[in-house]
């Protein structure tokens, strides 16, 4: 599944994958459109729901907190 | 009467002075403080001896950016803010046309912009807002300031590549600020959650109504752009009413699931857009959860001073409708001319040409450029009427609301049938699952190439969705899926780039 999750990050940004840990929202890899972006296509991917109340920064910081939260909703 | 757009800055600081006018994430200007900064970096700036002479903003956007425009305009001169995130060689060119001799910046940027004109004079914020005051001198430029003199220059990308300064007067502004104020009914009550970079003309809004009205302008901080959630508790943190927002965001907001329905808007009560087209499919979701609110479709391009149609939204429509950008603002007109630059009949597609105090003074040291599109209008002989020619091809709906089809320049003859590939891409734009799309027409080949992004759709089933908006002969012929659209700095899409993709595709 983390490769599945990957792969939906790098169609939506290359630059994610280079670093898992890299603090995205400091390094201004993503524009303000990329994590809305992310979250319409991770749901499309798995066929979830993710709601508003966790795209946060936090759980988009980095790639590894995204499969992290991830993780979380797929096992319900 | 209003000659000079810091008359509303200084009778809000009389009436008001201890209220804040901007806010940004660091810090907040009440209308006495704007007032004083603004007339020492006007004494400052006054040092030059220049008058009516473009002056750089090179500053991150903030309340000082506004405090620099003030002084900038108490100088007698005029503003010309730069995005620091711009490629330097664009700074380098547009920096080389307007030969500006004063840079405002700060320390953080001043090697960076030095680096890219080393030869012009640097004022540094920090250092300019604590100098001296010179009322009297100040007093002395402003009567020679008439309000046909220009209050700013706005870059806008041109179609060969350089970028044109489009020159704004002040007339204009208070022409625009004024409509807005009664259109809306704004007043010291309201305040602004301020999304549009200064450096776009939407700012304008803002900047102008808060200013003249005594609201408070707060710019919203850039992360939430990314949040739906932050912005939204933003707005209600701060008690904004009105927002002016590019489609776009509100198209963010739109997208995440429970953003709306669980984060309830408690203040804001006038949501205006403006920039791009604004699909009925995520405006919906806001009507929705916000039927109360004021929402309107305002339409303009930078040449005619930021809107002059607008259309407040007052019936449903589908997903897959246009929405109207409506009738003209108060006092100002149009015409709409057919390709023999004749008036286009009744429900005729035309070019939108717009005439009124709002238009630009043109483009800065290009009068060829300008004279191309500020022309006298073909259906005055009579005397002279200057008419701005929009580039945007529209008609007129049976309620005599103008209908935006799509740019000019994107009309084409296809299998000889006259096509707006803007009427494919708001037929498609209104599928399941699109989130963004555009055409673009081989010209060799007599292809209609359409591009999209979101859900991944089989080809045929796409033909089959569109099939039942379009005539057969509208149909794509090659259907294109796109991880990323290239965006002008505008934040529209940049269809010369698309297609410049297109064509080396192809080569490949």
């Amino acid at each position: 599944m983390k490769e599945k999750i990957l792969e939906v990050l790098r169609e939506v940004n290359e630059e994610i994958l280079e670093d898992t840990e890299r603090d995205l929202l400091a390094t201004g890899i993503l524009d303000s459109f990329d994590i809305v972006n992310m979250v319409v296509e991770l749901e499309e991917a798995f066929d979830i729901v993710i709601d508003v109340d966790l795209v946060t920064p936090d759980n988009f910081r980095t790639a590894d907190s995204i499969i992290n939260v991830m993780e979380n909703i797929i096992k319900g | 009467m209003i000659t000079n757009v810091l008359e509303y800055l200084e009778k809000s600081a009389e009436k008001y002075p201890e209220k804040l006018a901007f806010v940004d994430e660091h810090e907040g200007y009440t209308y006495d403080v704007l007032k004083n900064y603004g007339h020492a970096i006007g004494t400052k700036i006054a040092e030059y001896h220049m008058i009516r002479k473009p002056v750089v903003v090179y500053l991150e956007k903030s309340v000082r950016v506004i405090a620099s425009f003030v002084g900038i305009l108490y100088s007698g001169n005029f503003y010309c803010p730069i995005d620091t995130s711009m490629p330097l060689e664009r700074v380098r060119t547009i920096l080389t046309t307007l030969e500006s001799c004063v840079i405002i910046t700060d320390e953080t940027h001043a090697e960076i912009i030095s680096s890219v004109v080393p030869d012009r004079d640097l004022l540094l914020y920090d250092e300019i807002i604590s100098g001296g005051k010179n009322l009297e001198l100040l007093n002395d430029i402003r009567r020679e300031i008439t309000d046909m003199d220009p209050i700013y220059v706005l870059f806008t990308s041109g179609s060969t590549g350089v970028p044109k300064g489009v020159v704004i007067s002040h007339q204009s502004v208070i022409e625009y600020t004024e409509w807005v104020t009664e259109t809306f009914d704004i007043t010291e009550r309201d305040s602004f959650g301020n999304q549009a970079p200064f450096y776009f003309d939407n700012s304008i809004l803002d900047i102008y109504c808060g200013l003249k009205n005594s609201a408070t302008v707060y710019i919203i901080p850039q992360i939430c752009f990314s949040f739906p959630k932050k912005l939204l508790e933003y707005l209600n943190e701060k008690r904004i009413t009105t927002i002016f927002f590019v489609p776009s965001v509100l198209c963010l907001v739109a997208r995440i699931k429970g953003a709306l329905s669980k984060i309830q808007l408690t203040t804001v009560k006038k949501i205006l857009f403006c920039g791009e087209v604004m699909p009925n499919k995520h405006l919906n979701i806001w009507r929705k959860y916000m039927p109360k609110a004021l929402f309107a479709n305002l339409y303009g391009p930078t040449e005619i001073t930021d809107v002059c149609t607008y259309y407040i939204v007052d019936r449903e429509f589908d997903d897959d409708e246009p929405l109207p950008i409506g009738k003209a603002c108060r006092n100002t007109s149009y015409v709409i001319l057919n390709e023999k630059r004749e008036a286009a009949l009744k429900g005729e597609v035309g070019e939108l040409c717009i005439k009124g105090r709002s238009l630009a003074l043109g483009y800065y040291k290009n009068f060829q450029k300008s004279n191309e599109v500020f022309i006298q209008n073909p259906l005055n002989h009579e005397y002279r009427e200057l008419i701005y020619c929009t580039g945007d091809l529209v008609r007129v709906n049976e309620r005599g609301e103008i209908i935006y089809l799509g740019r000019k320049d994107y009309q084409i003859k296809h299998l000889g049938h006259r096509i707006e590939l803007g009427e494919i891409e708001v037929a498609a734009g209104g599928i399941e699952g699109i989130e963004t799309c555009a055409c673009i027409y081989d010209d060799e080949k007599q292809k209609i190439v359409f591009y999209y992004k979101g859900k991944n759709y089989e080809n045929v089933l796409l033909k089959e969705y569109l099939k039942k908006k379009i005539p057969e002969y509208m149909l794509p012929d090659t259907i294109i899926e796109i991880e990323e659209f290239p965006y002008n700095p505008n934040g529209k899409i940049d269809k010369k780039n698309l297609k410049d993709m297109y064509l080396t595709r192809k080569e490949k």
